[in-house]
């Protein structure tokens, strides 16, 4: 991602992962080949799809792989259909490192008790 | 002939080593660094090394970062490298440093072909390697540009035979393995490394990385062909032209002092 003087645009993303300005070669050559499609997918999609992954499965996936449950609840929508579809999705990453970002966003901690958490780990920190 | 070669001739007949000095377009405003710029002339440099300010600056350490990163905040554009170019090119020769993305979005004929009616004498390409560079060294020789790669301490013979192939102007030698930024000594490599380029080219070859005053210019002249002052001269922009003239006028003196 980049403006027309090729200098290199600024990003965000829930996703810490998938926070960069870049693609690499390998998914470039996919897509350029036709093997691939790719499409986009907002915080809000992954995030509603991590909550039906872990409620419906008990599965707490990482946030970058609820982007492609976001992209597969995405496709069969448009699909005529979607029920007799089969459809195989690659759960990348684990969601235990995602706790933090995933409270927040659910809002199940208060914005002091993020404060409070942050004072202590800089605390641990400082001792460390 | 390339300006580049003129400079270094002349300065082989004078015994001594030429100093190039970098600043970078747009810090920390167009007609500040331009001002700067010419600061750096009336004070003596060499040659000037225009940089083309970047979003992604590997080379640079905290100092250049930070002044490329309010230029570009500034609205520094590629377009405004060739007008500093075309305007301090009657003075000096006049190279570009620039990483090589802007580069190739710009397009690389289009690139050289902009550089060269600037009145540029060549580009700086830190992040670019020689063997993967043949369309650009193309655009450049087309244009009678010199294109000038880099050498380490960490480069194999090999890897420095094809830079010495390949560069025309100079060889810039960075004298350790880190980025640019002022150093209180710089390392024996530095001077190791000069000499094993020498061994596998005849261009010039030009030290950068870390030298700050007169002193340190003084020690890199004794061996090197040139002497490149980037983050100290940044750093005096804070204290207006006159600062940067003073620095300049420095290590001008040094660089005639190395072999004497």
């Amino acid at each position: 991602m980049q403006d027309d003087d090729g200098q290199t645009l600024s990003t965000t993303s829930i996703s810490a992962g998938l926070d960069y300005p870049g693609v690499g070669p390998e998914h470039a050559f996919l897509r350029d080949s036709g093997r691939a499609h790719y499409r986009g997918v907002t915080d809000a999609d992954a995030m509603a799809a991590l909550e039906v992954l872990a409620k419906r499965e008990g599965i707490l996936c990482a946030i970058e792989s609820a982007h492609a449950f976001a992209g597969a609840f995405q496709w069969l929508t448009q699909q005529g259909d979607p029920a007799g579809r089969v459809v195989v999705i690659n759960t990348s990453g684990r969601g235990d490192k995602d706790v933090d970002t995933a409270a927040r966003w659910f809002s199940l901690v208060t914005a002091e008790e993020v404060a409070e958490a942050e004072l202590v780990r800089a605390h641990e920190g400082e001792q460390a | 002939m390339n300006p580049l070669d003129e400079l270094f001739a002349r300065c082989r007949e004078e015994g001594r080593a030429a100093l190039i000095g970098y600043l970078p377009t747009g810090y920390p405003s167009y007609d500040s660094s331009i001002e700067a710029m010419l600061a750096m002339v009336e004070g003596g440099v060499d040659a000037i090394e225009v940089g083309v300010p970047y979003t992604d600056p590997g080379m640079d350490g905290p100092l250049i970062q930070a002044a490329v990163d309010i230029a570009l905040r500034g609205g520094s554009r590629v377009a405004h490298v060739f007008d500093a170019v075309r305007t301090l090119s009657p003075h000096v020769p006049t190279v570009v440093m620039g990483y090589w993305n802007p580069i190739e979005k710009h397009g690389q004929a289009r690139f050289a072909a902009d550089l060269k009616a600037a009145g540029g004498a060549g580009a700086i390409t830190p992040d670019l390697i020689p063997e993967e560079a043949q369309p650009w060294v193309e655009a450049a020789y087309a244009e009678d540009l010199a294109p000038v790669f880099l050498v380490a301490p960490s480069s194999t013979d090999e890897r420095i035979s094809v830079v010495g192939r390949t560069n025309r102007g100079f060889v810039y030698a960075a004298s350790t393995m880190g980025v640019t930024g002022t150093r209180a000594g710089l390392s024996d490599r530095a001077e190791e490394l000069v000499e094993r380029t020498r061994k596998l080219t005849p261009l010039p070859v030009c030290v950068g990385l870390g030298v700050s005053d007169g002193t340190q210019a003084a020690g890199v002249a004794r061996y090197a062909d040139g002497v490149i002052v980037g983050s100290a001269l940044v750093r005096a922009v804070d204290g207006g032209p006159e600062a940067v003239r003073r620095l300049t006028e420095e290590l001008a003196a040094g660089v005639r002092q190395g072999r004497s």
